[in-house]
This record gives structure tokens, C-alpha cells and sequence, in this order.
């Protein structure tokens, strides 16, 4: 897949030698971006944003770490389905594309009734640690790091805005985020059952209205801050806190 | 985590087929990569790849300017100009994202072809080339054995392609400051944090956003604001988006990498600027206004000074190591 690239892991932890042996099914992963309740494209749709004015997105990319299915009461397994992954919606010109998002299969993940999902927006920090010369061209980390910072940037926001609501998106606008403070674990919990008559689907589903706005309205505002480069820690972790509400996961069965 | 990539595996390949299957004795056989190599060295200087034998793929790819050729747009057969600037060679072996400033191969092994037969570089008839090469004792291998998976077609691919991976860099100043040899002067320093937008109490030039360390490019495409691109007014080369027909990516060309920046002027895809100091100029002007320019490209608001530093540090960047490339006898 050309706009997604991760590495999955299937921990086999089982005690192999007691138990029968464990069924399995795929499990698979979507990632689509929204604005609201609409498809999120690059460069093609406009998008409107507080204050009057308005927005196009070159490049919206985030990285996702350690996802683990879990069972609140251990009774099985818990199961790494992805190690680093890095979602990127830069060449998401249509709605069309856009609506059908990313998508990534974990083969052969065992059936279990999971509950929890783990993961960790931005790079974990033990990943974080590393740098491009550790991979191989083309892995997820291989590509946005700052030698000057030792890290990674964690996630993108690029486009531009038009800040009088003329139609001129003149304002350049740029956020790359990253530093070990602004990395945030996560755990949902919810029915995350796996079963081979009913393998899981799930869809994570960014919302980068809610990227830019928080709950309490306290939105980013352009005309002010058109660019950031984690120069501005407490706007760097407010929009980290962001990423965590920006993004909803769905199963859709 | 060990990966093997396309490459590696087709490399692994190669050697596995010459291990288990000897070939003739008689001829000058490679029995191992850097044999390969050395025959695809052979190959990259060698005209016999023109169709009047005027020119080797080094007339275009000189070692002395980085494997660039110091002009404009590259001169081919019967002085026929092509409509691009000569991409250096280095590093080919990390691209991953598709070759030529706009993309349009994917593969190594296919894209040292292309020169050979494009009637405005090489002009040569692969058909008619195979024969002339059959008829010459160090390249045999290209046809050895009957029962060889490759045609010799493909063989010329792999040798050549061999080579190009060879040229490697990554013994430049820069490199051994940060592996604490060296020191910067303190205009290179200067114009490190400039570049890397390292600090708030210089000026950023967000160079680092598409020309990532170590490799000093990020193998993507961008418009880096060079051309007005305009959806009613079809550009003379519009790069990427010519070959995929995507309107959002006309006018991007390849981010090219910056190591050996300093030998392979003139600049651009098409040349356009003559010096260092006419591209830092551009960016600092934050180039011209169109809808898919790339947002990290902005007016910077750098001085003449800021601008002097940056060109310092990107002479940091020149591995000279490179003039002396050398594999075979």
C-alpha cells in the first residue's frame, strides 16, 4: 500500500504445548481523515474554519504506535498488531479516496474477546530514541526526523488558509509536532471481540476540525501562528491533547 | 527488525543463480557484486551504448561533478538537447519512490535504459546494441548461458544498475562532524541551524522539511514554487503530474539529495539557476504563488549573511571521495 506504511507484529505468546490449538483471523485496520462530517482531501475541497476563515490541507500525517488488543482480565494474550505505523493522507485528492481510506490487514491474529485497544499517538518513546540510519529505506521511520532535535516529528499539519474569506489562501500554514512530552498513550476500551465468523474491522476516523479546536473551543488561531515547529510547547502539547479527541474508532458490524 | 527489500532479494538473487549455475570459464564472468559492479563500470563509460558511439552514460554523469554534467540540460547524441537538467547519481540505491525527476520508473534496473534509447540522450536501438555488445569478449556475461532467466537486455540493466548502487556518499565534512571528528567554522554552524531551523534565535530556512539528514532529500515530489502552475494553462513540464495525470501534482519535480550540492550546479530540473546563491535567493523570496506549492516553502526573510551560511554548510556536504570512485582496474 503506497500511503501507508507500518510494520505489524503478531506476538505468538501462547503456551503452545498446553492449549489446542488457537484459531485465528485477519484483522483490518482503516484509517480515513474527516473534516466534521465531511471527507478530508488534499488540495482539492475547502474547508471552512473559525473566525471566517478558510482552509485547504496539503498533507495531514500522524504517527500511530504499539496498537495491542488486551483483555481487561487476562485471561488471553495480549496481541502487538502494529509496531510503528505512519498515516499519511497526502495524496487523498477526492473524496472518493478519501472515503475509502488507508487500509492495513494484520494476518492470522488469534480470536479472542478482546475489550481494550492500546496505542500511542506520536512515536513511542523507546522508538524515539532511534533515527532514520536504524532503517531501511521506505520503513515508517526512515523519513520525518530532526537530526537538531534527536526525534521524530510525531504528526504534520500543511496547507494553506485564507484568512480574509476572500478566496485567496495566500497563508502558508505548517506544524510539525514532535518531542518525547508530547507523545500520548491511549486506551480504549469497548467490544473488540475477534472471531473467525466475525473477524474485526476497525476504523480509526481523524477528525482534524478537532485537531485544530479543542472541546472547549479554544481553537488555532492563523492569523497569529501560521507555523510551528514544537517551538511552542504548550501549543505543541494542546494540539497533541487534540490528536488524542480527533480521533474516534469505529467498528462497523 | 531485518527487512530484505525488492532489491536486496533481487540482489540476493543474482548471486544465488551464479552460485548454483557456473558460467563458462572462457569469459570474463562476475562471481561475485563487485565483479558485477566492475562490469557495469564498464558499461556506464563505455559509447559502444550510443547508437554513433559519440557518448557513454559518464558524458552526462561526469564522477568529477558528482555524476552531473555541468550544464543546463544535458547534450545528447548529434548534439540533440534533452529538456532537463542531469540528475546526480549518488545515494541511487536508497530511492524507493520512482526515478527521474518526475517518477515515471520505478525500477533501477529499467530506468538505466532509458538514456540508451531516448533519441534526445543515447539514441540507440536496444536490438542493434545487444548485437554490437556479442560481439565484444569483456561483456559475455550479458549472454552467457542457455537457460539464463535474463535477456541480455535485462543483464545490461542489472550490470549498470549494479554500479549505480556502488556510488555511495557519506564521508563528507558534515558527516564527520557529527561523528565528532570535525568542527564546523562558525559560519558552517550558522548555517546548520538555519538549515535544521534548529534554534529560535536565527532565522529558519525550512530546507530540512523535504532535504532530510542523512540522505538530504526525502525522495518525495513538490512543487517548490519554480513555475506558476495554473489548472487552465497546461505547463511546458509538468513533472510528476505529467505522469500520472493527477492535476495536484503538476509542477512537482523529485526533492534531489544535497549531498555533493556544491559540484552539480546548475540547479533545478531545468537548470534554471547558475549558483547556490540564485536557488537560496529563490527560496528566500518564497518562490511564486500557485495552489499545490508546497507550504513549507515561504518567504524566509533570511540576509545576505544568513544566506552565505547556509551555502557554507551545504559545502559540508561534498564528499570528494567521489572524484576517485573507482571499482574496476
Amino acid at each position: 500500500m503506497k500511503y501507508i506504511t507500518l510494520f505489524a507484529i503478531v506476538f505468538l505468546l501462547w503456551n503452545c504445548t498446553e492449549e489446542p490449538a488457537m484459531e485465528k483471523a485477519d484483522v483490518t485496520l482503516t484509517f480515513k481523515g474527516v473534516y466534521e462530517d465531511r471527507p478530508l482531501t488534499m488540495l482539492s475541497d475547502v474547508y471552512s474554519y473559525e473566525d471566517d476563515m478558510q482552509l485547504k490541507f496539503q498533507l495531514i500525517q500522524y504517527y500511530l504506535s504499539d496498537l495491542v488488543l488486551d483483555q481487561s482480565n487476562a485471561t488471553g494474550a495480549a496481541q502487538q498488531l502494529v509496531d510503528i505505523a505512519s498515516i499519511n493522507f497526502g495524496e487523498m485528492y477526492t473524496e472518493n479516496l478519501a472515503l475509502e481510506g488507508l487500509q492495513i490487514t494484520i494476518p492470522d491474529v488469534p480470536v479472542g474477546n478482546y475489550d481494550r485497544l492500546q496505542y500511542g499517538l506520536g512515536v513511542a518513546p523507546d522508538l524515539n530514541a532511534t533515527g532514520p540510519a536504524d532503517y531501511e529505506i521506505g520503513h515508517p521511520l526512515s523519513d520525518n526526523y530532526w537530526s537538531w532535535a534527536m526525534g521524530y516529528v510525531f504528526f504534520k499539519i500543511e496547507g494553506n488558509a485564507d484568512l480574509a474569506g476572500q478566496g485567496d489562501f495566500a497563508e502558508k500554514l505548517t506544524f510539525h509536532i514532535g518531542t518525547n512530552e508530547m507523545f500520548r498513550p491511549v486506551m480504549a476500551s469497548g467490544n473488540f471481540e475477534h472471531a473467525v465468523d466475525r473477524p474485526l474491522e476497525l476504523t480509526f476516523e481523524l477528525d482534524v476540525h478537532q485537531l485544530l479546536v479543542n472541546s472547549e473551543g479554544q481553537y488555532l488561531n492563523f492569523r497569529e501562528t501560521p507555523i510551528d515547529h514544537t517551538n511552542d510547547r504548550a501549543l505543541g502539547n494542546r494540539l497533541a491533547d487534540n490528536l488524542v479527541q480527533a480521533l474516534q474508532i469505529y467498528r462497523y458490524q | 527488525m531485518i527487512k530484505v527489500g525488492i532489491i536486496g532479494a533481487l540482489l540476493i538473487g543474482v548471486l544465488g543463480y551464479w552460485k548454483v549455475k557456473p558460467l563458462p570459464q572462457q569469459s570474463p564472468l562476475p562471481q561475485s557484486q563487485v565483479d558485477l559492479e566492475v562490469l557495469g563500470e564498464a558499461l556506464f563509460f563505455d559509447p559502444i551504448l550510443s547508437v554513433d558511439g559519440s557518448i557513454s552514460c559518464a558524458s552526462c554523469h561526469q564522477p568529477t561533478l558528482a555524476f552531473t554534467d555541468g550544464q543546463i540540460v544535458s547534450v545528447g547524441v548529434e548534439g540533440r538537447k534533452g529538456k532537463r537538467n542531469a540528475m546526480t547519481l549518488v545515494n541511487l540505491a536508497t530511492v524507493q519512490t520512482g526515478f527521474f525527476w518526475d517518477g515515471r520508473v520505478m525500477e533501477l534496473e529499467k530506468q538505466v535504459l532509458h538514456p540508451i534509447t531516448h533519441p534526445n540522450e543515447m539514441g540507440a536501438n536496444l536490438e542493434q546494441l545487444v548485437g554490437q555488445l556479442s560481439q565484444q569478449p569483456e561483456y559475455q556475461w550479458l549472454f552467457a548461458g542457455g537457460s539464463v532467466q535474463e535477456s541480455p537486455t535485462e543483464r545490461l540493466g542489472i550490470a549498470l544498475s549494479a554500479y549505480l548502487r556502488s556510488i555511495k556518499l557519506s564521508d563528507a565534512k558534515f558527516d564527520r562532524v557529527m561523528a565528532g571528528k570535525e568542527n564546523f567554522t562558525l559560519a558552517e554552524e550558522r548555517g546548520w541551524a538555519i538549515f535544521f531551523d534548529a534554534t529560535d534565535y536565527l532565522p529558519h530556512g525550512e530546507c530540512s522539511h523535504c532535504h532530510v539528514d542523512p540522505l538530504f532529500t526525502n525522495h518525495e515530489f513538490f512543487n517548490n514554487g519554480i513555475s506558476v502552475i495554473d489548472p487552465s494553462n497546461p505547463l511546458e513540464d509538468p513533472g510528476q503530474g505529467g505522469i500520472t495525470g493527477i492535476a495536484q501534482q503538476m509542477g512537482r519535480f523529485r526533492t534531489p539529495t544535497l549531498r555533493n550540492i556544491a559540484l552539480t550546479a546548475p540547479y533545478m530540473h531545468d537548470g534554471r539557476f547558475q549558483t547556490l546563491e540564485e536557488v537560496m535567493e529563490h527560496y528566500n523570496s518564497g518562490g511564486q504563488k500557485g495552489f499545490n506549492v508546497n507550504p513549507n516553502v515561504r518567504p524566509l526573510n533570511l540576509s545576505k549573511e544568513d544566506m552565505e551560511d547556509v551555502i557554507a554548510f551545504l559545502h559540508t556536504l561534498t564528499d570528494y571521495s567521489l572524484e576517485e570512485h573507482k571499482i574496476g582496474p
